[in-house]
């Protein structure tokens, strides 16, 4: 039997994860999303544009998140980037007026054109993420894929490359997968600091509702609804 | 991608050490600069879309296609058109069905109103706020793709509506796009193809024909500080020329300005198979020279007037890799060494050295590099020849 818990790793300065941002601000979760994951999986396969079939092996499985923080620190508050667009164009120069938004009828825009965004990172974070795969030949794919990734990987947006291999293996028992999460985390010197499971559990932790499993990627993506529980680790006084 | 394309998985990555004096290269809204905190201590940050916007404009230096743009692809189309032995009544006729094509047509109900800028919101029948994203008419078109119209439309001896038969205007924007992926020889998966290098570099997104996207092959991460930095206030006055002439002493304006001076760690990948497959292999080289000289030369512009930082790469390490891409965090803090040994550059320099050998150590095979150059370590090695040398590697691996 293969094993079926794909470990992976993910850790960068900035990373970021959306769920239901609108219009220029764009926020991101604490932890990484199943759409964000699942972006990441069809990046290293290099399987772009709708890939419904794939999405739908994937939406179900579950997937567990360990957030970890170097011992003895708070969590990072949200680094928010201003982030202009169209800014300092000459718009005589007629390639760079081409970079000015305009109005719906292709004209300029009073007061410029100029768009203000707002886009919200997570600073100094450090994810263990577990993926359950039972089917053998997907699991197979996944790992390989992450090993050689066709497109860049990143996390959560293209800036946010990673600063260390994501792919941590692959487990029979889900254990072992945990085990192994956290003895990396030990050799960082990194804590758990809370862990979000796949489900509703309303007697461990916090039940979040978010529309994160992608049925649909490519120009016109859809997302379904989960529930997610936050489970918050509290240090001991001993 | 096609599973022949000899450049799939493979990327060249910079990792970049420069240090810049006195200078402010990227501002927040209130005109600081910006930050971020890595490893508990707060850093100086460019953001990567400040420096990939400066890549992108010098690069136009370098020669080598880009798009020809002009105001409205109307005009283009009518001179191409011209050229091809229209008459000035088809060229406009054609011209102007060709640029319609691209702009959002007026939503039903607003005919008459005042034209609303972008950033507000659009109501649409339903009353569904679109997304504002959607009015966007911004259209890079490349030498090629304009020919390539231009010439189906001679085929049709100049009669716009023949070649676009769609009534609806969505519908004239997917024709469009399915005509150019015809002449171009595209199967339904094959990316977009495009003989632009800057779109290629950088990517294209067309709001109305979205299989016209071209997917960018560079990728910048921001840029921090590899050490602790806290922003310094310049303040300032400004004074008359005419003191004589006030009556009141002392001078015009006086005012503060925020500042730092910093060692940035750069990451920059580029992708090397996304490239070629949207190049379809063509002036591979011309792009990567383009791409590499303007990384060198491209600083941010902000506050280059009064902050001026002119710095070059101090460092470099260059690889040419399979397997995951990976920049470093620094994440531990450099401190500066003693006065003789070389502030922040010289501790950054082997933390950076050490953390890639680390790293190949660690991952052995699946570490998967091909070639690795190291620029500013005393040995004579230039940037045309960093350049050269990642020609030919590129050369090698395609064979």
């Amino acid at each position: 039997m293969t094993d079926q818990y794909l470990l992976m790793w993910l850790e960068a300065p900035l990373q970021s994860w959306g769920h239901d941002s609108k219009f220029g601000r764009r926020d991101t979760l604490n932890f990484p999303t199943k759409s964000g994951v699942f972006g990441m999986l069809c990046c290293a396969l290099g399987a772009g544009g709708e890939q419904r079939e794939l999405l739908e092996e994937l939406a179900d499985l579950n997937m567990q998140v360990f957030s970890f923080i170097p011992a003895k620190r708070e969590r990072e508050p949200l680094l928010r980037d201003f982030h202009m667009v169209g800014s300092g164009y000459n718009d005589r120069e007629p390639w760079e007026n081409l970079l000015i938004p305009k109005t719906s009828e292709g004209k300029k825009a009073v007061g410029g054109g100029t768009k203000l965004t707002y886009r919200y990172y997570l600073q100094d974070a450090h994810f263990a993420v577990i993926l359950h795969v039972a089917e053998e030949v997907l699991v197979e794919r996944l790992a390989n894929a992450l090993q050689n990734p066709v497109w860049d990987l990143y996390l959560g947006r293209k800036n946010c490359a990673p600063t260390d291999f994501i792919y941590r293996g692959l487990f029979a028992m889900e254990e072992g997968a945990q085990n192994h999460a956290f003895s990396i985390a030990q050799e960082k010197k990194l804590i758990e600091d809370f862990r979000v499971l796949d489900g509703p559990y309303q007697e461990q932790g916090e039940v979040l509702t978010l529309n994160d499993i992608p049925i649909q990627f490519g120009q016109n993506k859809q997302y379904r609804d989960r529930f997610v529980t936050v489970i918050k680790k509290y240090e001991s006084d001993e | 991608m096609t599973n022949d394309n000899p450049l799939k998985n493979t990327r060249i990555e910079f990792h970049i050490l420069q240090s810049f004096p006195v200078t402010c290269l990227n501002r927040d809204d209130v005109g600081a600069p910006k930050t971020a905190v890595v490893g508990d201590t707060t850093r100086a940050r460019v953001s990567s879309q400040c420096w990939k916007r400066q890549v992108r404009l010098t690069m136009r230096e370098f020669g080598g296609k880009f798009g020809i743009r002009t105001k409205f692809i109307s005009r283009l189309i009518e001179d191409a058109c011209l050229n091809e032995g229209a008459t000035e009544e088809q060229a406009k006729a054609c011209a102007q069905k060709i640029g319609h094509v691209f702009i959002k047509e007026q939503v039903k109900g607003n005919v008459g109103k005042k034209k609303k800028t972008v950033d507000e919101e659009i109501a649409d029948e339903d009353g569904v706020i679109e997304n504002d994203q959607d009015n966007d008419t911004l259209i890079f078109l490349s030498p090629k793709e304009i020919q390539l119209i231009t010439l189906a439309l001679k085929e049709t001896g100049f009669d716009p509506n023949a070649l676009i038969k769609q009534k609806d205007q969505k519908k004239q924007a997917k024709e469009l796009a399915d005509l150019l992926r015809s002449k171009l020889e595209l199967k339904v998966d094959d990316v977009m193809q495009t003989d632009a290098l800057d779109i290629a570099l950088f990517g294209r997104m067309v709001a109305k024909a979205a299989s016209m996207n071209v997917e960018a092959a560079a990728s910048f991460s921001h840029a921090i500080s590899t050490h602790k930095i806290s922003n310094e206030v310049e303040f300032f006055t400004a004074l008359d020329d005419r003191p004589d002439l006030s009556d009141k002493p002392g001078s015009a304006h006086m005012g503060s300005l925020e500042f730092n001076s910093a060692t940035y760690y750069r990451y920059i990948s580029l992708d090397l198979g996304q490239l070629n497959a949207t190049l379809k292999g063509i002036a591979l080289p011309e792009a990567i020279e383009a791409f590499t000289k303007a990384l060198f030369i491209a600083i941010p512009s902000a506050r280059q007037t009064t902050q001026s930082g002119a710095s070059p790469w101090e460092f470099a390490k260059i690889f040419v890799r399979k397997g995951q891409r990976l920049q470093v965090p620094f994440e531990t803090a450099i401190r500066a060494e003693s006065l003789e040994n070389g502030g922040f550059l010289k501790p950054s320099i082997e933390a950076l050295r050490n953390y890639l050998i680390t790293k190949e150590e660690q991952f052995g095979s699946l570490f998967g590099k091909k070639a690795e150059y190291t620029f500013g370590d005393g040995e004579k090695f230039s940037i045309d020849d960093l350049v050269a040398a990642l020609k030919q590697q590129v050369a090698e691996i395609s064979k």
